[in-house]
């Protein structure tokens, strides 16, 4: 059975009358790429800074590499990488002076902390830029010299705070891809952000916040599975009367209809050939349509079932 | 030394900003000791003014008073009209003209001593009034030899004689009008330029090690607070204490006897108290901004506010005693304090309240760390 790098029980954080962690129970296994995914203000950073002991809290408890998180536990400190929301590097030192500063906070041989250095500029790309200043970087490029300074040091564990808020989608796959192949030599990595496509698509477990606790844990097809929609079926139809979405109602499987703005939009929970009862039954009927697909749900959807709201653009 | 050297980097990234002061700083200084110096010399020269005149009197009060205006003055002759006149005093070729009508020394002695000359000077002009004076001081001796019952011949003699004699002026060792070495004045405006330097120097690293970004960063690392902690005061301290050497290197090499006495070894012992507390007030500016552009504005709200209450840049003695004592809840006060005291010390047995002056500007760096330390323990718990 795979160590628990990280497990927080109960654990209870409050600012003043707010609460931002709510009895939150989490665990992180070795070798996972665990995502942490939330709308703006649901604790993900607050998660984040408690595991790190930057902030004190009220209550519960954080282990990481199963020792107590304190702020002096520099020998856990040392294993873990941390790639912040915002961008943390010196205005006044260069991409590798900056890179080789974070990595000295760990790493005190200087042979080894060069070789170090060395490998985080390749990994993320910027040996064309090592005399540069940040900035003269691009926004794609800070938050890859940031990702270096939080990775140079080779940790076990590389925690990574929203790392692509703001990156034109290049750079985005870049990081993502680094991100995975970081996971693939052995590190751990815990991944916050609101963009459900990212979660998705590097992810191992996901555990999705809502005003500070944990709403549901799982891998994503586990979390697909715990709600009620199994398909959504879009279709292009110019002119629909109301008796046609009261039998489309009435199909198997089929349990919410929407029509709006000329695009029917039916929620099915389950089954097999949902798409064609439906187009069957508007052939019978003789309406005509345009598009049609179909789509599995996201993790929005399960946001949406499970809390009532919109993942995306739904700050707190 | 990780941090040590990123604070020194930092540092000589914004070291540019820092020696535009130094610069302006030393012109300064220099200017301003060598100006006031200067005029200090001049203030009690006696200044030889040109008088044309044309003396029509027979008499020896007449003769005599040109004599003695002679001594100091250059005397030229009247020109030969008024046109003439007044073209020669627009061009300051004289700067006074006399006529000594005839039988003055007559209309003198008959004791009729008001309107009898005739004097023109271009209007509003301070060299007629110094003049006029200079005639009146000589006539007023003749006037009171005559009453003694003195001969006119003798008493226009004997006034000619006693007008030759002058006080000799002694400087009281208190007085400020005693010239000051310039050395004083290179250490009377460090409280400005240390100011600036600490604020704009010390100040931005500061800054940008409390940026919140880099900070979270920084406690998320393997290196103890305490080792963090530690190289960045000794960041601070190697910093204050260059900016101190560097001064004292520069007041060296341009005042060195001045340095090499006690009277220099005493200021710079005031500027090295006072660095500390420049340190301190950087520190505390630091809480009260957010950016740079704020830093800066800091920066010389304070040096400014320092330097003019404090008697830095305005003399204590041109303050009323309201700004007085207001400018003593000031570190720069009792710096200029100490900084005047000193010029009056001649051994180190005789230090009188320097030391006291020393104390109070110590307290004051205690005092701005103690409440910036107090601001960011608040700040962090809002955070």
């Amino acid at each position: 059975m795979a160590e628990h790098v990280i497990q927080i029980e109960n654990l209870v954080k409050r600012y003043k009358e707010l609460v931002a962690l709510d009895h939150l129970n989490l665990t992180v296994e070795e070798g996972e790429v665990f995502g942490l995914l939330g709308p703006n203000g649901s604790g993900k950073t607050t998660v984040i800074s408690c595991i790190l002991a930057l902030l004190q809290f009220d209550k519960g408890s954080v282990r990481v590499f199963g020792k107590e998180m304190q702020p002096d536990s520099y020998d856990i400190k040392r294993q873990i990488g941390v790639v912040l929301q915002n961008v943390a590097v010196f205005e006044e030192l260069t991409v590798q002076e900056n890179i080789d500063y974070f990595c000295g906070l760990y790493i005190k041989d200087k042979r080894e902390r060069k070789q170090c250095v060395e490998e985080a500029v390749h990994f993320s790309g910027l040996e064309d830029f090592r005399k540069f200043y940040p900035k003269k970087l691009s926004g794609g490029l800070l938050r890859r010299l940031n990702i270096a300074c939080g990775i140079a040091h080779k940790p076990k564990l590389i925690i990574l705070d929203e790392p692509t808020v703001a990156v034109d989608p290049q750079s985005r796959n870049r990081i993502l891809e680094g991100i995975q192949k970081l996971n693939q030599e052995g590190a751990t990595i815990i991944y916050t952000s609101h963009y459900m496509e990212e979660v998705e698509q590097i992810c191992t477990r996901i555990a999705i916040l809502d005003k500070g606790r944990c709403v549901a844990t799982g891998t994503k097809e586990e979390l697909k599975a715990m709600i009620k929609t199994g398909e959504k079926i879009h279709l292009e139809i110019w002119e629909l009367k109301p008796e046609h979405l009261e039998e489309l109602r009435r199909l198997r499987h089929v349990y919410q209809v929407d029509y709006r703005e000329g695009m029917l939009e039916i929620r099915c929970s389950g089954g097999k050939h949902n798409l064609v009862h439906i187009l069957d039954y508007l052939a019978r009927q003789e309406i005509s349509f345009g598009r049609v697909y179909s789509e599995l749900p996201t993790l929005n959807d399960v946001f949406l079932e499970i809390t009532g709201k919109e993942l995306r653009d739904s700050a707190d | 030394m990780q941090v040590f050297k990123v604070f020194c980097k930092v540092l000589s990234k914004h070291k540019s900003s820092i020696l535009i002061y130094v610069v302006i700083y030393l012109i300064i200084s220099l200017v301003m000791s060598r100006s006031i110096q200067e005029t200090k010399e001049k203030e009690f020269a006696k200044v030889s003014l040109k008088i044309a005149v044309e003396n029509q009197d027979e008499g020896a009060v007449g003769k005599e008073l040109i004599a003695f205006l002679e001594k100091h003055n250059k005397i030229k002759e009247v020109p030969a009209d008024q046109e003439a006149m007044r073209d020669a005093m627009y061009y300051q070729e004289i700067d006074y003209v006399l006529v000594v009508p005839p039988n003055f020394t007559e209309q003198f002695c008959t004791g009729k001593t008001e309107g009898i000359l005739e004097g023109t000077a271009v209007p509003g002009s301070s060299t007629a009034a110094l003049i006029e004076n200079e005639i009146r001081q000589y006539l007023d001796t003749v006037d009171m030899y005559l009453k003694a019952g003195i001969d006119t011949d003798r008493a226009a003699q004997l006034s000619s004689e006693d007008m030759e004699q002058e006080a000799a002026v002694e400087f009281l060792e208190e007085s400020d009008a005693r010239p000051l070495p310039a050395g004083f004045y290179f250490f009377q405006y460090i409280p400005y330029v240390f100011l600036v330097i600490m604020i704009l120097g010390l100040g931005t690293v500061m800054k940008i090690f409390r940026d919140k970004e880099l900070a979270a960063r920084n406690k998320c690392s393997a290196m103890s607070f305490f080792q963090q902690n530690l190289q960045f005061i000794m960041g601070c301290i190697l910093f204050t204490f260059g900016v101190f050497l560097f001064f004292m290197i520069t007041a060296v090499c341009l005042y060195r006897d001045y340095m090499f006495s006690v009277k220099g070894l005493l200021s710079a012992a005031n500027a090295l108290v006072f660095s500390v507390c420049a340190a301190s007030v950087a520190w505390f500016c630091v809480q009260l901004v957010r950016s740079a552009p704020e830093l800066n504005m800091m920066s010389n709200v304070f040096s400014l506010s320092f330097s003019f209450l404090g008697g830095v840049f305005v003399t204590l003695d041109l303050m009323s005693d309201g700004v007085k004592q207001v400018a003593k809840f000031i570190p720069s006060y009792w710096y200029v304090i100490a900084n005047q005291e000193i010029q009056k010390v001649e051994s180190l047995a005789d230090t009188g309240n320097i030391y006291q002056s020393f104390l109070v500007v110590l307290f004051f760096a205690l005092a701005f760390f103690s409440v910036g330390l107090l601001i960011n323990r608040m700040k962090l718990r809002t955070a």
